[in-house]
């Protein structure tokens, strides 16, 4: 079935579409509000910046997959003294291509967090609606724990040593039909396996007339009179695309991109851009004297949960070889001699939900993200690191590779771990740390001096214009986003449909 | 993407091989690590492009920030290499430690270019495992 009506890369003249909504990302934020408003019958087009990729066209190579699928191949980062590389996908699907598709619900918790920062939210955002929206999707996309089939090598080290400690932990949900454990989620699924949305709902939204152009990135909203009327795109053949929307222009561009897109189309109003919040996540290599082969199996199978009430959630994560080799804390002929031993190697990562808020600004060359982090979330960060260590001796490892600066580079007695938790430097700089999960620069809320969205997920200031990603959650999760994402976006699209 | 200079090309290529001293299973270096940076590079924002850039100046004058000695890296043999680079990741100065981090990720990304797990890579010739 082909997805793409238009594929901006062959785009050589100029091209004007009219449709009734226009849907600006193809991840978890645009996707879903696109196939449930071109299944309720209305003419919908998805703008995507990046290409349309199928199974057949990932290779499973670090630097293809790089190159390809991420934006700015995975090498942006925020700005200061300390840069965290920011990952985002970069093609039809957006995220859901790249992520290795763990599905949480959004936590009541949080949810409730957020009713008692802004009371009459719970009015036009139910907890009731939000449940009903994530119930369909859950079934749509197979969500269910890992089979043990496909759990790796890894996976059942993490249990081994979970339980040693004392702490929760389980197999991750994720959402996929027919994983053939191939580890390389983070590289496109060679299976197809991964219901992300190129592969689900996506190909639903076009069944029901949705047309989708590829290859084109949005530069500007169109406003006149107080209302979104369409936005403007330049093909990367170098084509203009204008799209004109009668009812309803939807921003899921991501955190950093949505913020920056209303900068640069002139809707200031609100701290937009501003409560950048993230989970800065750590990756630490352990080694084996056995071979572990944590690349035959699940990429992320198994999770800690037991500290989640400590805002910290740790994964099995099979980075891919390359990626791998860089985290092993040795350089040389002793990387070499480590390179030579990479199937006894296993990568776990570990996120915090950090109380910091940055900013996006509009830069000369894309969003510039600022995130400084509170001695609390480095006190998080350093437990987390000692916590991922003490687990892998649990299980057996006879070294671990912690990765943070001043700091022996190869531990091999786990007391020595433990110690990292009292003596372990307070430093950002000290750590290795890289953002997965974005939130906050366009606040859903009632009151517009403290928000950009209302609760019906339309703009403040500009009517028609409706923003549907990780941007409008007035905070982080401590959990893996996209099925939140997903299920707030159908509220947006119920929203819409209102209309 | 700004044209690199013959000669920082040629030690970008040499310094990601003294990082990681790596070939294939028959122990063949890659043949074109330029190549496969300058494809990493092309598809990198600029500021990892600057930042790689001045890494391979940093590292290839590490002796010189390290230990004190007027030499390149390359004119050092595989052992004291080893030791600098060593010293280099470890060191105290954030900025040092973090742009042999990029070139280590650099060379990393282009040299353990495994396809899937099997086939990892041997040292290459003259590499003492």
């Amino acid at each position: 079935m082909n997805l793409v009506a238009v594929d901006g890369r062959e785009l050589r003249r100029d091209e004007t579409l009219e449709c009734d909504v226009v849907v600006v990302g193809s991840g978890p934020g645009g996707a879903p509000v696109a196939r449930d408003l071109a299944t309720a019958g209305a003419d919908v087009v998805v703008l995507e910046e990046g290409p349309w990729l199928r199974a057949h066209d990932f290779t499973g190579d670090s630097l293809d997959a790089l190159s390809t699928l991420y934006r700015d191949a995975g090498l942006a980062t925020t700005t200061g003294p300390s840069p965290m590389p920011l990952l985002q996908g970069r093609v039809l699907g957006g995220t859901s291509v790249v992520n290795s598709a763990i599905c949480w619900r959004l936590p009541r918790g949080v949810y409730e967090e957020w009713i008692a920062d802004d009371p009459t939210l719970a009015e036009v955002l139910e907890w009731d609606a939000i449940e009903a929206a994530v119930t369909g999707l859950e079934t749509t996309l197979g969500v269910g724990p890992t089979e043990p089939g496909v759990a790796s090598g890894s996976d059942r080290l993490m249990a081994r040593g979970a339980d040693a400690l004392g702490l929760g932990h389980r197999p991750t949900r994720r959402n996929v039909r027919g994983c053939r454990g191939s580890a390389r989620c983070n590289r496109g699924c060679p299976a197809g396996a991964k219901l992300s949305m190129d592969t689900s709902l996506l190909p639903e939204a076009v069944v029901h007339g949705a047309r989708i152009v590829t290859d084109a990135r949005v530069e500007r909203v169109t406003i006149g009179r107080g209302s979104a009327t369409g936005v403007t795109a330049r093909a990367s053949g170098g084509a203009r695309v204008s799209v004109r929307a009668r009812d309803a222009v939807v921003l899921s561009a991501g955190a950093t991109n949505t913020p920056a897109l209303l900068l640069a189309s002139g809707a200031r109003h609100g701290p937009v851009g501003r409560r950048f919040q993230a989970h800065p996540g750590v990756a630490v290599a352990g080694l084996f004297a056995e071979p572990v082969n944590q690349w035959h199996g699940a990429t992320q199978g198994h999770e800690i949960t037991g500290l989640m009430d400590d805002g910290i959630k740790i994964e099995t994560l099979a980075l891919d070889p390359s990626l791998t080799a860089a985290r092993l804390g040795s350089v040389g002929t002793a990387l070499a001699k480590d390179v030579a031993r990479l199937p006894h190697c296993i990568t776990w990562a570990g996120a915090v939900r950090a109380e910091g808020m940055g900013r996006v600004a509009r830069g000369r060359r894309g969003p510039r993200v600022t995130m400084p982090l509170t001695t609390r979330d480095l006190r998080r960060v350093r437990r987390t690191v000692q916590v991922i260590g003490e687990a892998m001796f649990a299980a057996g490892a006879t070294a671990v590779a912690p990765g943070v600066a001043g700091f022996p580079s190869r531990v091999s007695d786990v007391a020595v771990m433990s110690r990292l938790g009292v003596d372990g430097p307070l430093d950002q700089r000290a750590y290795s740390l890289a953002i997965s999960h974005m939130f906050g620069t366009c606040k859903l809320g009632t009151d517009p001096e403290t928000s950009v969205i209302r609760g019906d997920f339309r703009h403040h200031a500009v009517d028609s214009l409706y923003v549907s990603d990780a941007s409008v959650f007035p905070t982080n999760l401590g959990v893996n986003p996209q099925l939140s994402i997903m299920s707030l976006a159908r509220c947006c699209a119920t929203a819409i449909a209102k209309r | 993407m700004t044209r690199w200079l013959a000669f920082e090309r040629r030690w970008c290529r040499e310094l990601c091989d003294a990082i990681v001293p790596v070939g294939d299973r028959s122990g063949r270096r890659p043949a074109d690590v330029w190549g496969a940076c300058h494809r990493l590079l092309d598809a990198a924002p600029r500021r990892f492009r600057v930042a790689t850039r001045l890494a391979v100046w940093v590292v290839m004058w590490s002796p010189l920030l390290v230990q004190r000695r007027p030499r390149t890296l390359l004119a050092l043999d595989q052992d004291r290499r080893d030791a600098v680079l060593q010293q280099a990741v470890a060191s105290r100065r954030a900025l040092v430690r973090d742009l042999v981090g990029v070139l280590q990720v650099v060379a990393c990304v282009c040299l353990v270019r495994a396809v899937d797990a099997s086939p990892v890579p041997v040292a290459a010739p003259g590499v003492r495992l």
